[in-house]
């Protein structure tokens, strides 16, 4: 019994405060103390969000940065996870583990010595920049993801191919690849996912031209706290679970094409 | 994954195989260029004298360890290395202390509740930290809901101060990173036969023993690995002390935004990056060097 009511207040923990801040984007309230003594539901901070250009500005640069992100993280990640999960070379844990340290660099550390390249290069203040500092974390994930997804694949279906006449390009494309789609869908869902709320590194290289949503939101956060913040975060938990539910909808197709 | 899988394509001896490397080089070239050499330039900007006129970032053609130097040397420093290795061990403490118990329950809970739970801790990764954050500072706040149950319930006179302290620090930053040690010793205990513990229990072990001898001593080198990365990620925190802390309790990553953006002194903003990262570095060595003498000692 207690088992469980430790599990139920940890999740209580690690999920009332997102579930109080959706609470606030819709609560008819002007200030934070809230007693809820009005009781009204209303939309009026979300729509206070979609008539603030600067808002709706930041959402436009975070979705242009999530979707630099994405291809670029998936075509390293996913011709790195073919070499490691198809052939031995030396050097092997090596590379693996250069790979993945990225994941284990403070944030900070990633945003200034970005901001310091970026800027001696000229790349600074571009979607770009922030699109290739994201990519920093979101490739090890997405190597990782197809990494999984690789081994669980039976090469063997692959050589059949190929002693069937497919020449080993074909055979890659024609049998693995489709099995690849499930490992595929969950690599883009965690690369966009990843750059659209990273917000440290976006910190760092943001100007005011390529402030995202998360940038905009952390000022307001730190001084000036509205319930606009909470609607502003809403529209990013939204985007997450509408993109959440594309990515389960694709892989559910993907079992109806190949049963 | 054995070597004499039909996967691996194999040459004869002596011959290097450029098809992987060719695979690879995408992902290597941007590591090389995006993440070594900024690492590198991070290194040299640090030597460089700070900028003395409006337009420039470092003193061209500079240079000194006189930013090492102060880091090293000046109190304030040295007060912010023990807060930010303060509040490293605290979170790491409190993320292991609500981690492992966590993760144990994940192993046996049955399918529904796992999913359940697995949810609980995943949604919050899957946003914005700053939410959760905000969401916090509500929730903490003096006239938030968790004083106004309190004061109403007349438990407490006064609001109790859970704000803008120690304490709301402590809760945030566990809060962001609690998920990582949670999924790595989730997944180890994953890999431990339960039915290991029925024999531990067969042979006569209290439930708790059985616990101890097998899957907690199986586990052993996750769980370090698990609070290595915690305390890595905790010496880095840099949202939960500004959005719940106070100034006082700022860490070194703080300083190292406060460097660059507002003294506009990127070469000691840089510095500071720069050992940060060697700390960890150590850190890093040190674990290693650790779970190599407990696998040792367990006999692998």
């Amino acid at each position: 019994m207690i088992h469980h009511l430790f599990a139920l207040l940890a999740a209580t923990y690690l999920l009332a405060p997102l579930l109080f801040c959706l609470l606030v984007s819709v609560a008819d309230s002007n200030t934070l103390d809230l007693s809820f003594s009005t009781g009204y539901l209303s939309l009026r901070w979300y729509r206070e969000f979609f008539a603030d250009p600067r808002w709706l500005a930041g959402l436009w640069n975070s979705l242009q940065i999530a979707s630099i992100t994405v291809p670029l993280a998936l075509v390293s990640g996913t011709t790195a996870a073919v070499a490691f999960e198809r052939w031995r070379f030396r050097g092997r844990a090596l590379v693996g583990a250069a790979i993945l340290t990225p994941l284990f660099v403070p944030p900070v550390v990633l945003g200034i010595q970005s901001l310091a390249f970026h800027q001696r290069i000229g790349l600074w203040g571009t979607p770009l920049s922030i699109a290739i500092a994201h990519s920093l974390w979101a490739t090890p994930l997405v190597f990782t993801v197809m990494r999984a997804s690789l081994a669980s694949i039976d090469p063997l279906l692959e050589a059949a191919a190929c002693g069937l006449g497919a020449s080993p390009l074909r055979a890659f494309v024609l049998v693995t690849a489709p099995q690849m789609l499930p490992g595929f869908v969950t690599a883009i869902f965690f690369a966009f996912v990843i750059s659209l709320n990273e917000f440290i590194m976006a910190l760092f290289l943001a100007t005011p031209r390529t402030q995202t949503l998360p940038t905009l939101i952390w000022p307001q956060v730190r001084y000036n706290v509205t319930p606009v913040v909470a609607a502003a975060s809403g529209v990013t938990i939204l985007i997450t679970v509408g993109v959440l539910l594309v990515a389960s909808r694709l892989m559910d197709l993907r079992k109806m094409l190949t049963s | 994954m054995a070597a004499a899988s039909p996967t691996f394509r194999q040459l004869g001896p002596g011959r290097v195989d450029p098809r992987p490397w060719l695979l690879l080089s995408p992902c290597l070239a941007t590591l090389g260029l995006f993440f070594v050499v900024p690492l590198a330039w991070l290194v040299r900007l640090s030597l460089y004298e700070r900028a003395t006129g409006p337009g420039g970032f470092y003193l061209a053609d500079t240079l000194t360890v006189e930013h090492y130097g102060r880091v090293l040397t000046d109190p304030y420093f040295n007060r912010l290395a023990f807060a930010t290795a303060r509040l490293g061990l605290i979170v790491t403490v409190a993320a292991m202390a609500l981690a492992y118990p966590l993760a144990a329950y994940l192993w046996r809970a049955g399918p529904g509740l796992k999913g359940a739970t697995l949810l609980a801790v995943l949604l919050p990764k899957f946003t914005n930290l700053l939410v959760a954050m905000y969401g916090l500072l509500v929730l903490l706040a003096n006239a938030g809901p968790i004083n106004l149950v309190l004061l109403a319930s007349g438990l407490i006179r006064e609001p109790l101060p859970m704000f803008a302290n120690l304490f709301a620090v402590v809760v945030g930053e566990t809060l962001i990173i609690a998920p990582y040690p949670i999924l790595i010793i989730a997944t180890a205990l994953h890999g431990v036969d339960s039915q290991l513990v029925d024999a531990a229990r067969g042979m006569g072990a209290g439930p708790l023993r059985a616990f101890f001898e097998v899957p907690f001593k199986l586990t052993l080198p996750s769980v370090l690995l698990a609070a290595l990365v915690s305390l890595i990620w905790a010496l880095g925190a840099f949202t939960a002390p500004v959005v719940l802390g106070n100034p006082e309790l700022y860490p070194a990553a703080v300083e190292v935004y406060t460097q660059t953006f507002e003294d506009v002194n990127w070469p000691l903003g840089a510095t500071l990056a720069v050992v940060n990262s060697l700390f960890v570095l150590v850190l890093v060595l040190a674990a290693y060097l650790l779970q190599r003498r407990i696998e040792r000692g367990l006999g692998r």
